[in-house]
Formats: structure tokens, sequence, C-alpha cells
């Protein structure tokens, strides 16, 4: 680490200056991530960080400068460079969307550049033409289209290069998301209309991000128009949104105000049932947000979101959930090479179960149950040359775990019980250097050093392998109970063959210190968050990958090819019957393993052109290895998927028309099947065997969209969108049960529950501008 | 949460009109037939019963082999013992043995030179099911419209305690409507509702049962008060028959692995109620 700074340091030469500045959408002032400035003659550039910025160290000379994104117009700008400069820029979208962008040859494509590999980002415009269910534009539906990210029907989690779904850091702001799924995960709590990017690392994670063991998929909310007042929404089969977004002082600051809500309680009340007249089955979501330029080199955001699923029956039963974040960050420029973040972060998860008793009400009661943080961090980026960008910061989180209370009303049978809350501390240091050795040959080297302790105050108990206490102590408030730590070493080459190829291999190490307990492969409301304890030691798990990137056609094809292997270890999973149901002793009922996942993952991106879109294919096992499952073997985790594919097409026909169509196909997840019957007491009871040895049948379907815009103008324009899920109606199982054969006792089968056969929906979007 | 599930699985399916169920034939593996032993004492008179059977296929039908001439044993620490007879194919029964609360009771199954064991304690304290109250209620969220009977006994303090209720209306099993038209579909009563004292120690225990009476029903319970082992068997056998839980897996034996099914010294109660 400290020869390669060297290395960055010791490559002074004539006098050097420093152009920056951010670049920003010229329509509504939005910053653009990720645009690129190049300068032609010397064949080097940059690209702006997640707000825009981006700064260029370079020699004294005259130069030819160019500022692209994708989609925008490329603004050429001569300058005389002998003195640092301030440039900012905005860019304008091309005339019309039809015009095939064209990407100059000479501007090297990032893919194939940088020396991140195993990431995938992802525009608000491409999310928005994917056909979905319901017409609901979702994020997390749109990322498990791309390779290595797999899914589950229904399912709100998902798997990264066979991690488990915990195992993915969801950050809206900066702020983790501990559930990100509506409606038992049908839809995730992302509003695509306050979304304004969203990235997900699949492996070589960078050195600022940790916590998760397998994935960061971080998702930045707009900052909202600077320019002018704008209001924007949409009505679909079952759900509307409202944005408005509008500057504070123009070009100063801005917010945004972003709401969702489904009404699918509205079709009950067409039902005939009384019971599912008077149930309540909706959620919400509401984004917001606001930044302000305390002028040239200081900047602040402020951000929140709150989103709650309601579900319930009159009086008698009301059951929600729900996230609640917030982060307020300030950006700081010292000077025009070095930027400073500082991130203050709030979030909340929990849920409550309102049980009422008769028509009095104190015979009822009420469970809860939640996990919170209170976080605060700071960011370095030091823009040393074009060759060299160097990051550093540390983090902190405070972490309240509830697991559960519950609160019985004077008469209610039920006592009062409290689960103990537990407290932790969660800290981290790091630095990391992105450094270009030679013209051909980048490496980044990242390290970052992470620090756990469990704290009290509380009883802790320890356990020996059968789950029995063998040891209880009481702690104070504060007092530590147990610390882990270590380091997270990152690093990742890029040896770049020509002007279009490369070839790239990572490695990375990922701690865990927080574990996700649940009893549905799927994820569920009541799923429970655990800090790693005396008991739960931290998952660890380390990957190696190694890709070839190739675009073709100046760039207007993008492909990789990436393998990996991945070890995991410290991997938690229930004992077989364990009872999880508000225990105290919940850490008794676990098992410790180990897994192990490796697999390809192929991708070919066509980003410009009438028709774009993507092409993904991913190999791949996953494995889990515990003790007290199958004899401590080998046995495929349910998320293992031997073949993936993902296809998605766009295609603009016309200013008006716009059509898109995705398939997808994939292994069955991995299940157990009974392997006989037996008797007891006359009922009979499915034999089971090897945990995990039979597959789903094979998932496939198709989705076709259509988007026509409506006349619009200046003032207004809107657009009507049309889709149909799973097209030619395959029944992929959802759930296969075994049971007794209804029509005759004598026999068992296996029934098979599919969703969602071709399910058309419309949504109708609008805006004033 | 299965109901929680249930309402909006039914809702999705219901919503998209098309969703389905449908029966499919799968290509199963199978195991070689497993021993299935089933045994019972308790304080009540014997004569108690153990139950041998083998597994079958997925596929076949639902006859299940029965296993003679095995040597079946059931002792005490008390230093009782007796080998019980083969009454009827398959079914072993004790002659002279009487289940005392506070003992723990060992059975052991030799067949073909395997030998099988597993243990059960009696609970030490006998609790008597106090009452049963039934009410008449509207039709609502959670019921149908009709009679529903409510337990209450007394839990004693400081001890965990678990429990097994078994109902029988007008001498048969409880055939529960489940709104389908298709009354093959109905569901019988597994008996398995379960209970322990987790949050409710020491408290006067009440539990509703969601049996839908008539006027004129007789019926009547029976409390059998497990051990741990039982109680995590009986606990876990409902998980199977559910289908709950992250992965299917068989029930927790008291036999472990060695064979399927259990031993268990129960406590029994009981108490009858005529619907009028």
């Amino acid at each position: 680490m400290m020869a390669l700074l060297i290395i960055g340091f010791s490559s002074y030469g004539q006098q050097k200056y420093t152009i920056s500045g951010t670049i920003s959408d010229a329509v509504n002032g939005e910053e653009l991530i990720g645009a690129a400035v190049f300068i032609e003659e010397l064949g080097s550039g940059a690209s702006s960080n997640e707000y825009g910025f981006y700064s260029l160290t370079v020699p004294q000379g005259s130069y030819t400068l160019k500022v692209s994104y994708l989609g925008y117009e490329t603004i050429t700008k001569l300058i005389e460079l002998d003195s640092s400069l301030t440039l900012d820029f905005e860019l304008g979208l091309g005339a019309t969307k039809l015009d095939v962008v064209v990407v100059s040859s000479e501007q090297k494509e990032k893919n194939v550049t940088s020396t991140q590999m195993s990431v995938n980002t992802l525009n608000m415009s491409e999310i928005a033409m994917v056909p979905v269910l319901f017409g609901e534009n979702d994020v997390i539906k749109t990322i498990q289209l791309l390779p290595g990210i797999k899914s589950s029907e229904g399912g709100g989690g998902f798997f990264v290069r066979g991690g488990s779904s915990d195992q993915n850091l969801i950050l809206l702001d900066d702020a983790p998301v501990y559930n990100a799924s509506h409606l038992l995960g049908f839809f995730s709590v992302f509003n695509s209309d306050a979304i304004k990017d969203l990235t997900i690392y699949k492996g070589h994670i960078p050195a600022e991000y940790g916590g998760r063991a397998s994935s960061v998929l971080d998702i930045k909310m707009n900052d909202g128009n600077s320019k002018k007042l704008n209001v924007g929404g949409g009505i679909g089969l079952i759900s509307s949104r409202l944005t408005v977004e509008a500057p504070i002082v123009k070009d100063k600051g801005s917010f945004i105000l972003s709401g969702r809500r489904t009404y699918v309680d509205v079709f009950l009340k067409l039902s005939q049932k009384e019971e599912v007249k008077n149930s309540i089955l909706y959620f919400y979501d509401l984004n917001a947000k606001g930044n302000y330029r305390l002028g040239k080199k200081d900047r602040v955001f402020v951000s929140g979101y709150f989103g709650r699923d309601m579900f319930g029956y009159s009086d008698l039963f009301g059951f929600d959930w729900g996230n609640k974040t917030a982060t307020v960050r300030w950006n700081h420029l010292f000077n025009d090479k070095l930027f400073l973040n500082t991130t203050a972060l709030f979030s909340d998860y929990d849920y409550d179960v309102e049980i009422a008793g008769d028509e009095d009400q104190d015979n009822g009661f009420v469970i809860t149950s939640s996990i919170q943080d209170l976080s605060l961090k700071e960011d370095f980026e030091y823009y040393i040359s074009p060759r060299n960008t160097l990051k550093f910061g540390l983090s902190a989180i405070y972490h309240t775990f509830i697991p559960g209370q519950i609160k019985a009303g004077q008469n209610s049978y039920v006592n009062d019980v409290e689960l103990q809350k537990k407290y932790a501390w969660e800290t981290a240091i790091y630095v990391s250097e992105d450094l270009s050795i030679t013209d051909n040959l980048k490496i980044n080297t990242g390290l970052r050093y992470s620090w756990f302790a469990q704290i009290g105050p509380g009883e802790i108990y320890t356990y020996d392998e059968d789950g029995d206490v063998i040891d209880e102590k009481n702690y104070k408030s504060g007092e530590i109970v147990k610390t882990y730590g270590g380091l997270e070493p990152r690093l990742g080459i890029t040896y770049t063959l020509d002007e279009e190829s490369s070839v790239k291999a990572s490695y990375g190490r990922n701690r865990q210190y927080l574990h996700l307990l649940s009893n549905s492969s799927t994820g569920t409301p009541i799923d429970l968050w655990i800090p790693s304890s005396n008991n739960v030691k931290p998952q660890i798990a380390d990957q190696y990958a190694l890709g070839y990137f190739r675009n073709f056609k100046s760039n207007a094809y993008e492909s990789s090819l990436e393998i990996y292997y991945k070890d995991m270890l410290n991997q938690v999973d229930y004992k077989t019957g364990a009872d999880i149901i508000f225990n105290e002793n919940v850490e008794s009922e676990l098992l410790f393993g180990s897994g192990r996942s490796y697999g390809a993952e192929l991708y070919v991106k066509k980003k410009v052109g009438q028709l774009n879109g993507w092409v993904s294919y991913t190999w791949s096992k996953t494995e889990r290895k515990f003790d007290g499952i199958d004899y401590g073997e080998y046995y495929p985790a349910s998320w293992d998927r031997t073949h993936d594919i993902s296809i998605v097409g766009i295609y603009q026909l016309n200013p008006r028309w716009t059509f898109s169509s995705t398939f997808v196909f994939r292994t069955g997840e991995a299940v157990t099947y009974p392997v006989g019957k037996y008797d007891i007491e006359g009922e009979v009871i499915n034999l089971y065997s090897k945990r995990n040895a039979d597959r789903y049948p094979n998932y496939h379907r198709l989705d076709i969209g259509a988007t026509r815009q409506l006349k619009s103008n200046d003032k207004f324009e809107s657009s009507l969108n049309f889709s149909i899920y799973n097209v030619y109606g395959r029944r992929n199982a959802y759930i296969i049960n075994f049971g007794e054969d209804p029509n005759d006792s004598t026999k068992t089968r296996a029934e098979r529950i599919a969703l969602f056969s071709i399910l058309p929906s419309i949504t109708y979007n609008f805006k004033f501008k | 949460m299965k109901a929680l599930k249930n309402l909006i699985l039914g809702f999705l399916l219901a919503y998209s009109l098309t969703g389905c169920r449908d029966v499919i034939v799968l290509d199963l593996s199978d195991v070689p037939p497993r021993l299935v032993i089933e045994g019972v004492i308790t304080d009540e008179p014997g004569p108690y019963y153990v139950k041998l059977s083998h597994s079958v296929k997925y596929y076949d039908d639902n006859t299940f082999p029965s296993l003679s001439n095995a040597v079946v044993t059931i002792s005490d620490d008390a230093g009782n013992m007796e080998v019980l007879s083969e009454e009827s194919p398959g079914i072993y029964a004790t002659s002279d043995l009487q289940g005392v609360r506070g003992r723990t009771y060992r059975l052991d199954v030799e067949v073909d030179g395997e030998k099988y064991s597993a243990e059960s304690t009696l609970p030490e304290q006998q609790i008597p099911l106090d009452s049963i109250v039934v009410e008449f209620k509207e039709e609502s969220f959670f019921e149908d419209e009709g009679y529903y009977f409510t337990i209450y006994f007394n839990d004693p303090e400081n001890v965990k305690n678990y429990y097994r209720l078994l109902v029988s209306v007008n001498g048969e099993n409880f055939i529960f409507n489940t709104d389908d038209e298709d009354e093959s579909n109905w569901e019988e009563d597994d008996n398995l509702w379960l209970a322990d004292d987790k949050f409710t120690d020491g408290n006067l225990q009440e539990i509703e049962l969601p049996h839908n009476l008539n006027l004129g029903d007789s019926l009547d319970l029976k409390m059998l008060q497990v051990d741990r082992s039982s109680y995590d068997y009986f606990r876990t056998l409902k998980d199977v028959l559910d289908g709950q839980g992250v992965a299917p897996a068989n029930p927790l034996s008291n036999f472990e692995d060695a064979a399927l099914g259990y031993f268990g010294a129960f406590s029994v109660t009981k108490n009858s109620v005529v619907v009028k």
C-alpha cells in the first residue's frame, strides 16, 4: 500500500494544475453520477463522483476537454490551462431520444478500463422500460435480471453469487434498509420516482463499504429539480404515485417529495365476503430530500424515507411493518482535490402485531420488535492526479435490537414478556487507492479494518453445542460482552489489452456482524436480525474473481465474462425443529456452518440505438455445510440455481412508441421433496431424507410492455404504459404441497400452486413542468 | 403468520384471476422402508400399546406394512419391566404394567438383531382439565357463526409444562369446513392442539379452539401432559403436516435418527360437555 502511494506521488515533473467542478443535467439540475471528463491530448480523464464532482490534475498546457454521459449531448471545450480552474458543466439531452448517440472511439469505456469489476449500474430510464408485475417499476426486480443475482418468485430477497439474502447491504442514501420488501416481497420499498441511480457491487466491494458478506446495493435518491417546479406522477392498477420537486433557491438548492400508496384494499371492498371486505391491506412509501449549497465549497443534503405495510381486520387484528431512514450529509471541498463527505444516519425497521380481545380492549395484547441504527461516517476523496485517486474514512454504527416484547392488556391471559434488548457498536476505518501504474495496468488496493462489540446491559447466556446454558453473566450498561474485529483487504487489478478490451482480477474479504434469522426461504416481516455475540461469530466471506471485458463497435456493445469463487464462514441456520417464536434463547437454536459458491457470468449489453438491452447468463453452484444437517455433508442452498438466463430488449419504434420485453429462465430452486410416507396415529406423514436434494421445475417467463407517449408540450407531458406479465401463462411453481389426495384417501399427491398467470396491467404517467 | 400469508396469497390468486393450483406428478426418489415406532404409556390403567410399522414409497397406496415378531420391552426407573405380547400384527400390548407419575420409562425394541430405544418421563403432577365453556359467536373474520369452546385449567408456577389436547365430537374426529365447495377438501382435525406455558406460566390457562359446534353435540376432551421430548415431537410433527419450516425434515424423535415415531409417557385428564 505505502509503496503504491509513493509511486503515486513520485510522478512529478512540470507544473500541474487542477480542473474541477460539477457535472449536472441542464434541464433539472440533477448532478450526473459517473459522467466522463476526458482530455483528448492526454488520452486520460476522470469521472464524476456520486455528487457530480470531478477533479483532474494535469500538466500545464492547451487541451480539448470532452464531457459526456450516455444519452446526453457531449460538450467539447478548448481550455488553456495555466492556473487551476473550476468548470461546471450542464449537459443537455440528445435532441430526440431516437438519435443514435455517437460514442467517441477514443474515449475508453469505463467498464473496460476501471479497476472495478463485478459491478452493475442501472439508470432509471432503463428500469422504467422493463416490463414488471402490475406495472410497478421496481429496482429490486430489475437488478435480478443481471448476471450473478438470483431471485425467487414472490420473494423480496435476492441472492448475490451464492450469498444468502441477509448478506446484501442495501443502502438508500447511505442508510441501511433492513427489510426491502412490501407485501411479502412482491414489491420492493423503493419508489422508482424518487430514485436517481443504483449500483450493485457483487464482488470486489470498494473499501468504503462494509458490514455485509456478499454485496452492496447502493441506491441514491433524486436531489430534486433545482431549475423549476415539477409535478409528476402515475396512476396504476394497484398504486398511485405523486412527486413534487422544485428549487429552494434556483441553482442553489432544491427539494423533492415523492409518495406512493397502493390501494389493494379498494378491491377488497368489492368482495362479497365480509371477512375480506373488512380487511385492510396496503402499503405506502414517502421519500423526501432537500439540498442546499452553502457557497462554492459546501453543500448540505437531508433525506428521509418512511414506508409501511398495513394489514388488519377491523379492530380485532392489526399487523404493520416498515422502515424509516434519515440521512444528513455535508459535502465539503477543502480544495479542488480534496473532497469530504460527512454523513449522519438513522435507520429503523419494526413491526407491530396487535391482537384485540373482545369488546373490552384490555384483554388484548401487542407484540413489537425492531432494529435501529445510529451512525456517523467521514469519507474523504483525494484526487491526486488523473492516475491516482485516494479514498479514506471511518464510520461508527450503534445498533439497538429489540427482538420482541409483548404488552398485554390488564385482563389478558397473556403475561407481559420482553425479550432482552441487545446493543452493539460496529466501527471501521478504511483507505483505498486507485492507481494507474502504466498506461495498461491499473490497480485498486483497499484495506478496511472493522471492529464490533456486543455491549450490555443484559443477562448474557453461553450455550453448549446442545443448546443448554453453561454460563450466565450480568453486564452493566455499555460494558463490553464480546468483541470481534479484523482486516478486510480488497484488491482489484485491470490490465487493458487494447482500446476495447481488458482482463481484470480481484480479491475481497468481507466481514458481517449481523445475521438475519428467517423461518422462510422467501423472507417475512417477522424475520429477526441478531448481532454477533458470545455465541454467534461474525460471517466472513472471501471472494476471488477473474474477468474478461470487451466492447464492440465503438463501445456500442459491452460484454464481460467473469468467473468467481467464494468461501463463506460462520453461516447461520436454524436447527431442525428449532423453536423460534419469541425465544429468549434463540441463539441456542442455531447451527453454524460454512458455504461455498462458484460460477461463471456472461453479460452482453447494447447501450445505444433504437434497440437496446442486455443478455445475461449465469452458471453457478452454491452449497452449504452444517454439522447438524445431512451428517455434515455439503448440500445445495435453496437459492442455488445452476442456470440463470435473462434477456431484456427495449425497442424505440418512433418518438411515440417504445416496446420492451423480458425473458427469464432459471433452474428451479433446491427443495426437499418427500422420499416416502408413513403412518402416525392414522395420519399420513411425509418422510424426508436429504436437505434440498430435489428441484422445483425450471422457471421461465416472458413479459412484454409498451409505452405510448401522449401529446405533450412545454408545460405537460404524459404517457401510457401497458404490460403483460407471464405472456404465455407458464405455471411456475410458487409452492408444491404434498398431501392426501382429496378424491382418493388411499393416495397422496403433489399439488402445485402457481401465481400470476397472464397478468395485464396499465399505468398512466404524467408530468407538469 | 400463516394466516397472513394465506390471505395475501389468496388475494393475489384471486386478483391474478388465472393463478392456479394443479396436480403434478413428480419423479421422487425413494429410500428403503424405515421402521416406525409409536409407543405410549400413561397414568391411566393399562394395557398400553406399541405399534410397529414400515414406511412406503410416496406414490404407493396408504397402506403401511406392520412389523411382527419384534421383542418389545417397557421398563421404568423403579426396576419394573415387562415384555409386550403381540396382540395383532404389529400391535404389542402390556398386561400388568401400570404407569406412575414421576417415573421415567424406557421402550426397547429389537428387530432382526437391530436395537432401538427411547425414554420419556411421566410428568409428576396431574393437572385437571377444570372447565369447558361453550359460547355462541357471530360470524367474524376468524370464524363462521356457531358454538365454540374454550378450556380452562391452572398451570402450576415455576414448572415448565407442555400440553396436548385431543378433541372428539360425537365420538369422532372433527371435520373443519374450509369454505371449499368440495367437501372432500375439508380438513380432518389432526388433534395436534399443543400448548406450553412459556408466556403464561402459573396463570389460569385459557385456550380457545376453532371447532365450530352445533346444538346437541357432545364434546369429549382429553388433555395429555407430556414431557419436553414428546412436546418437541408433536410440535415438529405438526410442522411436517402443515408444511412449515425453512426446509422440511422429519420430526424430532426420541429414537433420534434410528427410527421414526416416538415413545411418550403422558399424564391424562378428561372432561366432557354437551352443547346446549
